[in-house]
C-alpha cells in the first residue's frame, strides 16, 4: 500500500474498524514509514485533545420537565420550517396526505429506477425514443412534479433521505431527457445544497445563470421558491406566492390523491413507451425493498 | 432479579401504557441525548431543550416505534433531525453563523455556558475550561455532516455500521466523512494536542 492509501485508512485503523488484513498492512506500515507515522501521531494528538470537551451529567429535575410536558400534552416542533402559514397547511393536509405522497415517490421512484440502471446505449435510445415520441414532454413534467413532491417533502421534518433519492431521480431522468438538461438539474441541485449550508451568494450565482439560462431551464419557476428558502423569514408571506398558492391549493388540499393521479398518468404514458426496456431495469430490483419513513408510518399508525 | 430491561423492552411496555417505563427510558438515555445535541449545537441550555423535545417526540410518537429494531438508532435520529432545525433556523436569522458566541471570545458566554462542576484547583479548572474551549472551537468549525459523524462516532462512540444505520447513509461514506473530519481536527487541534502530551510528559 502505497502512503496516500494508508493514511485514508488511518482513522478507521484508530477506530479498530478495519478487517484484519488492511489492519497488519497499516500497521507494517506504520513502522516502516516515518511520513505516515507522523501524520497517525498528529491524529492520535488531536484526538487526545478533543478528549478535552468532557460529558456533563444529567441536569438536576430533567426527567421531570420532560413528564410534565408530556403530560401537558406538549407537541414536539412538527416541521421544520417556522412559518406560520405552511404550519397551517401542513396541519390542513390530511394525514393520508403524507402516505401519498411517499407513494408517488415510491411509485416514480421504481420507474426512474429504472432509468438509472439503464445501460448506457439504452439511455441514449431511450433518450432519442423520448424526443420522437413526444415523451420528451411528459417527462419534463415528471421531472416537475419531483420538485413539487421535494417541496411538499421538505415542509416536514424527518423525509431528508427521500428528498435525496427524489433528486437523484431528477438527475437520472434530466440525464436520460438530454444532457444539456442533465448538467443543469445537477447544478440546480448543487445551489439547493449550497442553500442548505448557509453558502447563499455562490447559490445565488448558480441561480442566477440559471434563471437567464437560453433555452430557459424547465425548472426556471422553482428557482423562485428555492430562493425563498435562502431568505430570512419575517418579509415572506407564503401564502401569497403564486407558486405556493398552485401547490397547496385548496383542491390539491382537499384531494391529495390527484397529485397522486397526476404522477401516475404521467408514470403510465411514459411506461408505455418503455415498456420492454423497464422489464429489463426492474429485474435486478426485484426483490428491492423501499425505505419507510418514520413520519409517514408514524401517522398510519397514530389513525 | 433478572437483568435490567432492554430499551427496546421498555418501549415495548410504553407501547402498551406502561407510562413509568418511559420515565425509565428518559433517565436512562438523558444524559446520553443532552451530550449529543450540546456537542452538535454548542449550546447546553439549548440542547437540554432539544433533548426534552426530543423525548416529547418519543412519547407522542411511541406508537411509531418498530418495536423490532433497536431503540438507540431511532432516539439519536430523532435528536439529529431536532439539531438539524436548529442549524436551518441559525443559518436563517444570522448570516454569518452564530455557532458560538464562545469562538467570538465572548468571556461573559463562556462563564455563563460552562457550569461549575466540582473541581480540583483554579488553576486546574482554568486548563480545562481553555482546552474545553478550544475543541469546542474546533469541532464547531466542522462542516455539519462531519460534525454529526465525529460526535457519534468519537463521543457516542458508535460503530460506523451503528452511524450508518442512525443516519441512512453507507458505512463507506460513514468512514470518508470520519477521516475528513479527523483531518480538519488534526490541523486545529494537534498543536493543543502536543501541549497536552507535553505536559502530561514532563
Amino acid at each position: 500500500m502505497r502512503c496516500k492509501a494508508v493514511q485514508k485508512q488511518l482513522v478507521a485503523y484508530i477506530d479498530g474498524e478495519l478487517d484484519g488484513q488492511t489492519r497488519g498492512i497499516v500497521k507494517t506500515h506504520l513502522g516502516l514509514c516515518s511520513a505516515c507515522s507522523v501524520e497517525y501521531d498528529r491524529m492520535r494528538k488531536a484526538l487526545g485533545a478533543a478528549r478535552g470537551w468532557k460529558s456533563r451529567p444529567l441536569p438536576e429535575g430533567f426527567t421531570e420537565a420532560v413528564e410534565k410536558r408530556a403530560e401537558r400534552g406538549e407537541q414536539p416542533r412538527p416541521i421544520r420550517l417556522p412559518v406560520l402559514d405552511v404550519r397551517v397547511v401542513v396541519d390542513a393536509i390530511s394525514p393520508r396526505a403524507w402516505q401519498v405522497a411517499a407513494a408517488c415517490a415510491i411509485l416514480v421512484v421504481g420507474l426512474v429506477l429504472g432509468r438509472l440502471v439503464w445501460p448506457r446505449h439504452v439511455v441514449h435510445e431511450g433518450g432519442r425514443a423520448a424526443a420522437h415520441n413526444g415523451v420528451r414532454a411528459s417527462a419534463v413534467e415528471t421531472l416537475t412534479t419531483l420538485q413539487k413532491l421535494k417541496v411538499i417533502l421538505g415542509m416536514r421534518e424527518g423525509n431528508e433521505r427521500t428528498i435525496a433519492e427524489l433528486s437523484a431521480m431528477q438527475r437520472g431522468l434530466a440525464d436520460a431527457i438530454d444532457p444539456q438538461l442533465g448538467g443543469r438539474v445537477a447544478l440546480y441541485q448543487e445551489a439547493e445544497a449550497l442553500i442548505a449550508c448557509g453558502r447563499l451568494d455562490e447559490a445565488e450565482a448558480i441561480l442566477g445563470d440559471l434563471e437567464s439560462a437560453d433555452p430557459p431551464f424547465v425548472l426556471k419557476p422553482y428557482v423562485r421558491i428555492t430562493r425563498l428558502a435562502a431568505q430570512p423569514l419575517p418579509p415572506v408571506r407564503w401564502r401569497e406566492q403564486p407558486l405556493y398558492a398552485e401547490l397547496l391549493s385548496p383542491e390539491v388540499l382537499a384531494s391529495p390523491e390527484r397529485l397522486y393521479d397526476m404522477v401516475a398518468e404521467r408514470s403510465r404514458r411514459l411506461a408505455q413507451v418503455y415498456t420492454d426496456v423497464l422489464d429489463k431495469a426492474f429485474r435486478p430490483f426485484e426483490n428491492l425493498t423501499l425505505p419507510t419513513h418514520p413520519q409517514t408510518d408514524g401517522r398510519a399508525a397514530d389513525e | 432479579m433478572g437483568p435490567p430491561p432492554s430499551d427496546e423492552d421498555l418501549m415495548r411496555a410504553f407501547q402498551g401504557g406502561g407510562e413509568h417505563a418511559f420515565t425509565v427510558l428518559v433517565e436512562r438515555h438523558g444524559a446520553k441525548v443532552i451530550n449529543y445535541a450540546w456537542r452538535l449545537i454548542d449550546d447546553h441550555a439549548l440542547a437540554q431543550d432539544l433533548a426534552q423535545q426530543a423525548f416529547l417526540a418519543v412519547y407522542t410518537r411511541k406508537a411509531t416505534f418498530d418495536a423490532a429494531r433497536r431503540f438507540s438508532p431511532w432516539l439519536y435520529r430523532i435528536v439529529g433531525n431536532l439539531c438539524r432545525m436548529e442549524w436551518r433556523r441559525r443559518r436563517r436569522k444570522v448570516a454569518p453563523l452564530d455557532a458560538s458566541s464562545v469562538a467570538a471570545g465572548d468571556p461573559a458566554a463562556l462563564a455563563a455556558e460552562t457550569v461549575a462542576d466540582p473541581s480540583p484547583s483554579p488553576a486546574e479548572e482554568a486548563g480545562r475550561r481553555d482546552l474545553e474551549r478550544r475543541v469546542r472551537r474546533a469541532v464547531g468549525e466542522l462542516p455539519e455532516k462531519l460534525r454529526m459523524v465525529f460526535v457519534l462516532s468519537f463521543y457516542e462512540a458508535l460503530s460506523y455500521k451503528q452511524i450508518a444505520e442512525v443516519l441512512g447513509c453507507s458505512v463507506g461514506t460513514v468512514a470518508s466523512r470520519k477521516h475528513l473530519a479527523v483531518q480538519r481536527l488534526a490541523g486545529s487541534l494537534s498543536a493543543v494536542g502536543a501541549e497536552l502530551f507535553g505536559e502530561t510528559k514532563s
